[in-house]
């Protein structure tokens, strides 16, 4: 059983060879994304780079966590399942939010939410910085130990050694020099890093297929087959533990809280934000990753379960081998060196990811929101501020880098100092309940407006405190780097502030425990200090703008007042983004406005806005408000003031929607009267050339052609007067001729006009009236025309034979009644409002069985006389039962505003 | 708040999830351990089916909507 090393330079060239072959993809990605064709704009892609969760912890951590524990490995996946559940609702929000605000990490989301507060970004920096340590040592320490395995040095030799001849020093430099050449190569310093989004998908297909290869190499060519091992697996009583849940009564509480804590730790990671926010190209990627995702999970997890139980067997319990080293140490005691080499690169493919990701996203942060506000407030400031055209693109990359090397080098001292107390495992989850602390102020903020920054700051600090106190804290004094003392007697002594049974609380694992008390804290201050004090006008409409970031989206409000130079803003953009860019984007801005150059453009408070937004791209949003802070006279707003933008944006989107509905109507109206022409244009045409063709029609023939030429043609006339009274009525042009009426004598003669049309259809009229009536002061004309208009349409309507239509007049106080009820099929209810719109004729054809004849403007032009007169038009249907058309006119209307004739 | 029936699909599949693999029922899982990944396999294929059906037909009608504003046909 002993193991077989590799030689050195095999081990090493294969490495740099998997590097060099990564550091190709991501230039090939970069190069494709120059030219515009953009590799990552697939959701396959997003969803493998999202893979960047799975490090070397699931590479080698799973397998130990398994060999002892049984399942206990799986929550870390499970809780990223149910997350990913979310993703279309939590997600999408967050990556619509950091598009529209061109937001380039978790720290400048935050900050940026509560009023874009320096002190928020640099405090959550902070919490990630202390928090993603661990995480890399993690890594260095996964790759040294298994390089050491390779090559068959001493295990533990690394932190036995003096620093200089210690190849965890050099792994983790040789990473620092690649993440610097991988993902801050350019000058441009604009949030996407496609080349670097298209090899970490290369390395999570890597990993995956390295790790299932392992899988398969101990399943089936170590123990021949799933069901020979399981035969051993039960045969051997030991191992029992690790299919029952680690043998002890199973802790549910452990379980829970690993599940919450992975389920936050995959959106709240720097690096997973990172890749599923800020690289995101299209939020419908989502939908794939929201599956695809969790399914990777599980792809990566299927042989987990089996290695660890293949090393337990071939090693025995108490095997000599580190079970987190499974994977490396059973193909190289067996001889398999391709394997060996195979899973090796898969590790290393895991730990370089999650490193370069997070280190990326880490120096991006720490730039932005902790060096950046140092220097503005230094004596630099003035340099910095000050006028000319400095370009300081370069100091943003210079700075990045140098937290990169510095990030990569407090990973390694990290590892020199705790790393060999502890499992790869336990370093993770330190690691996870660190993030978690962003969840209250973060998702809160998303989805409560009434979050603000005191409730952030408060909350935050007292959980990062509280997860510092009870749980990185013991994790230093257990590495013999403080007394731990302080863990049995509690600080000074006292009891109740045992770190690991903090208050007396006890009956949880540390990890537990730790979780329950920094949430608890962080939440409930969160809250508690948010309604202390109402939000103030600035947290106010950032929560507008987050909060509601789908509804608000293209809408037109800034919250910004006061007086800008539009050079001045030119000139601060050029000195972070350039001035050839800034030059571009500004002239890209100008031409959208609809102006012709810079010049002309007038900074507003939208343009000041928009300036804002892109430096936030380079420089975070609480440093950009700073910059543009400096460079303008902003007035202060106050909450009536926000509450009035809000108010006045509302109205102007209000009167847009109108302005494109009545758009729209005006191409309806247009394409209806223009179908309406064509009919009886058509039949005439056709008519006219069949006589013009055959002169010797016989006359009978050419008798009825001409009959219906001349109905068409009178069509017609109709139609383009009814078109002109409505244009008319409309526009307030109408010609009224107002007489006293008598209705009695008005619907008499409108029934006698339409006797005959009744008479053809065999249909009855009845004329119920009162047999007096007062006067009614109206244009007679107009009334016969309502009342015909409405005779026509129910003498269409009524049955054939069978037909019967009642016409009554009654008197009230205030006026009269005219109903026309008609015992036809009646107006189902959902086209009943649709039948006094223009060219809108109920469209059923059941319902309307003679449709031919009328132009679909009788009732909006009967409407529109009716409630010139004061009046209303009215239908009452029940379907099956007729329909009732009526209209209520008073006695007396308002006449003076009609124009004189 | 406004929620779209997505989202209300969404947030019960995440409850029982919530449900699913955890205290009492895990119980039944981790009789076998292949059992967990079963059900698992079956969470994630129902979100599947959820994401990559129901809404696209949503999506495409939204779309649809949005390139020709208030045109029916």
């Amino acid at each position: 059983m002993a193991i077989t090393p590799l030689p050195t330079a095999l081990v090493i060239g294969a490495s740099f060879a998997y590097l060099s072959a990564l550091f190709a993809v991501a230039a090939w990605g970069d190069r494709r994304a120059a030219q515009g064709r953009s590799v990552i704009g697939n959701a396959w892609v997003y969803t493998l780079s999202m893979g960047v969760y799975c490090t070397a912890w699931t590479y080698f951590g799973s397998v130990g966590r398994a060999a002892a524990t049984g399942l206990w490995f799986l929550p870390i996946y499970l809780g990223p399942t149910l997350a990913m559940v979310m993703a279309w609702v939590v997600l999408r929000k967050m990556i619509r939010i950091a598009r529209r605000w061109r937001i380039t990490s978790i720290a400048d989301l935050i900050s940026s939410r509560y009023g874009k507060s320096p002190v928020l970004a640099g405090l959550v920096t902070l919490i990630a910085l202390i928090g993603v340590v661990p995480y890399v040592a993690l890594q260095l320490k996964a790759v040294a130990s298994g390089y050491l395995l390779m090559t068959g040095g001493a295990s533990g030799a690394g932190a036995a050694r003096p620093w200089w001849s210690d190849t965890t020093l050099y792994i983790a430099l040789a990473l620092a020099g690649f993440i610097i050449a991988f993902g801050t190569r350019h000058h441009d310093t604009t949030e996407r890093h496609e080349g670097m989004v298209a090899a970490i998908a290369v390395e999570s297909v890597v990993k995956l297929v390295a790790f299932i290869a392992v899988g398969v190499f101990v399943v089936w060519d170590l123990f021949d087959g799933p069901a020979a091992m399981l035969q051993r697996v039960q045969a051997a009583p030991e191992l029992a533990h690790v299919l029952q849940g680690g043998g002890r009564p199973f802790a549910y509480d452990q379980w829970f809280a690993l599940m919450l804590l992975a389920m936050l730790s995959v959106i709240l990671l720097p690096r997973q934000f990172q890749v599923m926010v800020v690289e995101n190209v299209d939020e419908h990627h989502l939908r794939r990753a929201a599956w695809a995702f969790p399914a990777y999970l599980l792809a990566i997890n299927i042989f987990v379960l089996p290695i660890a139980l293949g090393g337990l067997l071939y090693f025995g319990p108490q095997g000599q081998a580190n079970a987190e080293t499974f994977v490396l140490s059973l193909p190289l005691s067996t001889g398999a060196g391709a394997v060996a080499l195979v899973a090796f690169i898969g590790g290393l493919s895991a730990a370089t990811g999650m490193v370069i990701v997070e280190a990326i996203a880490v120096s991006t942060m720490v730039c932005n929101d902790l060096v950046l506000p140092l220097l503005l407030r230094s004596r630099w400031a003035g340099r910095l501020r000050g006028p000319g055209p400095r370009d300081l693109t370069g100091l943003l990359l210079g700075i990045r880098r140098t937290v990169i090397v510095a990030l990569l080098l407090l990973g390694y001292v990290y590892f020199r100092l705790a790393g060999e107390a502890y499992a790869l495992v336990s370093i993770g989850l330190i690691s996870f309940a660190a993030v978690a602390q962003f969840a209250p102020a973060l998702l809160g903020g998303l989805f409560w407006k009434g979050g603000t920054r005191n409730g952030a700051l408060a909350g935050l600090s007292a959980g990062a405190l509280l997860w510092a106190y009870t749980l990185m804290l013991p994790s230093i004094a257990r590495s013999g780097w403080l007394p731990e003392g302080f863990l049995q007697q509690g600080l000074f002594g006292i009891a109740a502030l045992r770190p690991e049974s903090l208050f007396g609380l006890s009956g949880m694992d540390n990890l537990t425990h730790a979780l329950f008390w920094s949430l608890l804290g962080n939440a409930g201050l969160y809250v508690v200090v948010s309604l202390w004090r109402p939000p103030t006008a600035r947290e106010t409409s950032q929560a507008l703008l987050f909060v509601d970031v789908f509804e608000r989206d293209g809408s037109p409000e800034a919250f910004w007042r006061g007086r800008a130079e539009v050079a001045d803003l030119l000139a601060l953009a050029g000195r972070f983004l350039g001035s050839e860019h800034a030059n571009t984007l500004f002239s890209d801005y100008a031409h959208r406005q609809g102006v012709a150059d810079i010049g002309s453009l007038k900074a507003d408070a939208q343009m000041v806005q928009w300036v804002e937004t892109q430096l936030a791209g380079a420089i975070g949003s609480a440093s950009a408000h700073v910059m543009v802070a400096s460079v303008v006279e902003e007035e202060v707003l106050d909450l009536d003031d926000v509450q009035r933008i809000v108010e006045e944006a509302s109205q102007l989107r209000h009167v847009n929607e109108q302005l494109k509905s009545l758009d729209r109507m005006k191409d309806d109206f247009m394409s209806s009267v223009t179908h309406e022409l064509r009919t009886p244009l058509t039949s005439i045409r056709a008519l006219t050339e069949l006589m013009q063709d055959d002169p010797e029609m016989e006359g009978a023939q050419r008798q009825q052609f001409l009959g219906i030429v001349v109905g068409e043609t009178e069509r017609l006339s109709r139609l383009v007067n009814q078109v002109l009274d409505m244009a008319k009525i409309e526009s307030g042009q109408g010609q009224w001729h107002n007489a006293d009426v008598d209705l009695r004598q008005l619907l008499t003669q409108a029934v006698q006009t339409t006797a005959e049309l009744f008479r053809e259809r065999g249909a009855s009229v009845e004329l119920l009236m009162p047999e007096q009536m007062a006067l009614l002061r109206a244009d007679p004309d107009r009334l016969l025309q309502v009342v015909l208009n409405l005779l026509t349409n129910a003498a269409k309507f009524v049955p054939d034979p069978g037909g019967r239509v009642q016409v009554r007049l009654s008197a009230y106080a205030q006026g009269v009644r005219v109903e026309v009820q008609d015992n036809g099929p009646g107006v189902p209810r959902d086209q009943q409002k649709m039948v006094f719109e223009k060219f809108r004729q109920g469209e059923d054809s059941v319902s309307r069985p003679h449709r031919a004849g009328g132009t679909g403007l009788g009732l909006p032009i009967s409407r529109q006389i009716i409630e010139h007169f004061g009046g209303r038009l009215w239908l009452r249907s029940e379907p099956g039962h007729g329909a009732c058309f009526g209209f209520d006119l008073p006695w007396r209307y308002d006449d003076s505003k009609e124009s004189p004739p | 708040m406004k929620r779209s029936p997505v989202a209300q699909r969404l947030l019960a599949i995440f409850v029982a999830g919530w449900l699913l693999f955890d205290h009492p029922l895990l119980q039944l899982w981790l009789a076998s351990p292949w059992l967990l990944f079963l059900v698992w396999g079956g969470l994630i294929a129902l979100v599947a089916w959820m994401m990559e059906t129901g809404p696209a037909r949503e999506r495409s009608a939204a779309s649809r909507s949005a390139d020709l504003p208030g045109d029916p046909d």
